[in-house]
């Protein structure tokens, strides 16, 4: 099980690994830091050459550059990328960024848990909901 | 009697009748005026007065001007100039007043002046009222941006207060949770007040984002039951009430216009804060009523509380303003401070009394049937 994250805080980048080993979840995160870095992960070109197939992505919206949904809408554009379980993963609760996320085809939005029980609590929740019923 | 006197008296009889004065300065060395009859009245003055040269009675501050437009009435005999001028009246008041001068040289070499006079008054009037206007909408409309760049702002700042301090309160708790046992006493406590700290903070901003949604929309209003917000009020303090064994009467309240949302939020904290600022070993008795006059309800709250000293009634209703340490009385102090702002987004008002014998009496007073929404009829 491959996800990716696509995260430029590196607090959150530890935070999430954190969570995910505490929810005792078998994966293994790659990070992307920005979209460009993302969609080469999920092209697997450039650096990313020899990268896995991902099963899921924690994808946040703001980030230096060019933005979540950017990496969002292209990631829909393509039919190979389509089905794959995206959750928006932000601090943003604007109802803006909602809806536009969720038009772009969002699977899930979450706004960032405050601490880290709650980050776990995410975690469990996307990893049942979102990856072993579908994968 | 020449036929141009009687012509000059044909043209003075068709004046009298209207609502224009004439008068005339036969010659400028000399102070002998001339007034018609309709003059008189209509300065105000009786007609047994000797009459003034009408320059005399303009306001000090229009004096220099009307000054040098006399003079260039002289040079120029046969052009006719109109000057407008508050006037002294002969009742004491200034009115305005237009005159149409021209300069009337005589036949041995002197240099007359004469001229009609009528009132601009009401045209002054609505002239005034009109730049007021002008005045209280561009200030109204400064306000208004102002105030949607302060809620913005606001908004903002606090969701990007947030983040850094998600990042401490998060590493914290892991810190705690991971670290506890290889840490001694000292940087446990540490921990905690970091804690703590990032903990009021985000109560705060929590506190702030709130206090800044509050009338960034105009709130619908409808009409709402006061007796039974106040009852769920109640109910939602149920705990607090039964721990402080606080008494709350409620006269039969009315039917009001307000939005229910923002009326919850006022009540909760108008009652919670009744109930939070007792003397020590004093029961809270906490009064809640209602009056109707043709205009405006009035809300009161009134409890036997700490008070709040005169010189603090406005202050208190200041984001974050706080009376009281947090050890004695936790909070913020938004509370009263959106309590406020709900209220003018009713275009309503709130404030506070001291009572005789110490408590508060909080009074919200909002229109009975709302305003006309700007612009219409």
């Amino acid at each position: 099980m491959h996800i990716l994250h696509v995260e430029d805080n590196p607090g959150d980048l530890v935070l999430c690994r954190e969570a995910l080993a505490r929810a005792d979840f078998e994966c293994q995160t790659h990070q992307a830091r920005d979209a460009e870095s993302a969609m080469d992960f999920l092209s697997k070109r450039g650096e990313h050459k020899g990268a896995p197939d991902v099963d899921l992505v924690l994808l946040d919206l703001n980030l230096v550059g060019s933005s979540g949904h950017d990496v969002l809408f292209w990631l829909r554009e393509q039919p190979r990328f389509r089905e794959l379980p995206v959750v928006v993963l932000t601090s943003s609760a604007r109802q803006k960024d909602v809806h536009r996320a969720v038009d772009n085809g969002a699977t899930n939005y979450c706004v960032k848990p405050r601490e880290l029980r709650q980050f776990v609590q995410f975690v469990e929740q996307i990893t049942t909901s979102w990856v072993c019923e579908d994968h | 009697m020449p036929n141009s006197q009687n012509r000059d008296r044909r043209y003075l009889l068709a004046v009298e009748g209207t609502q224009v004065g004439v008068f005339e300065r036969p010659d400028m060395q000399s102070d002998e005026v001339f007034w018609s009859n309709s003059l008189f009245d209509l300065l105000h003055y009786s007609r047994e007065e000797t009459p003034t040269p009408p320059f005399a009675l303009v306001r000090w501050d229009y004096r220099k001007k009307v000054e040098t437009l006399r003079r260039s009435i002289l040079r120029n005999p046969g052009k006719a100039v109109q000057i407008q001028a508050p006037m002294l009246c002969g009742d004491g008041r200034y009115r305005w007043f237009s005159a149409n001068c021209i300069a009337n040289p005589g036949e041995n070499g002197s240099m007359g002046l004469l001229g009609s006079i009528f009132s601009i008054e009401e045209v002054k009037e609505v002239e005034q009222l009109r730049a007021k206007e002008r005045q209280l909408e561009a200030a109204v409309d400064s306000l208004t941006a102002a105030n949607a760049d302060l809620e913005r702002f606001a908004h903002m700042a606090s969701h990007d207060l947030q983040e850094p301090l998600r990042m401490v309160t998060a590493f914290m708790s892991l810190l705690k949770s991971d670290y506890a046992d290889s840490l001694d006493d000292r940087a446990r406590q540490y921990i905690a007040f970091a804690c703590d700290g990032a903990e009021r903070m985000q109560t705060m901003i929590d506190d702030l984002l709130l206090y800044a949604k509050v009338g960034i929309d105009a709130p619908e209003l409808q009409n709402v039951n006061l007796q039974q917000i106040s009852d769920d009020t109640c109910a939602l303090l149920d705990e607090t009430i039964q721990n402080t064994g606080a008494e709350i009467r409620t006269s039969s309240l009315p039917v009001v216009l307000a939005d229910p949302t923002g009326l919850k939020s006022l009540m909760l904290n108008l009652i919670g804060n009744a109930i939070k600022y007792t003397r020590n070993g004093t029961k809270p008795e906490i009064s809640i009523g209602c009056d109707m006059n043709a205009e405006t309800w009035t809300l009161t709250v009134s409890d036997n509380g700490i008070g709040i000293p005169d010189s603090k009634r406005n202050d208190i209703f200041q984001p974050f303003f706080r009376l009281h340490g947090p050890s004695d009385y936790p909070g913020n102090g938004v509370g009263l401070a959106m309590c406020k702002r709900i209220a003018e987004s009713w275009h309503g008002s709130i404030s506070v009394q001291q009572k005789d014998d110490g408590g508060s009496i909080f009074s919200v007073t909002a229109p009975r049937y709302g305003i006309a929404p700007k612009g219409a009829a």
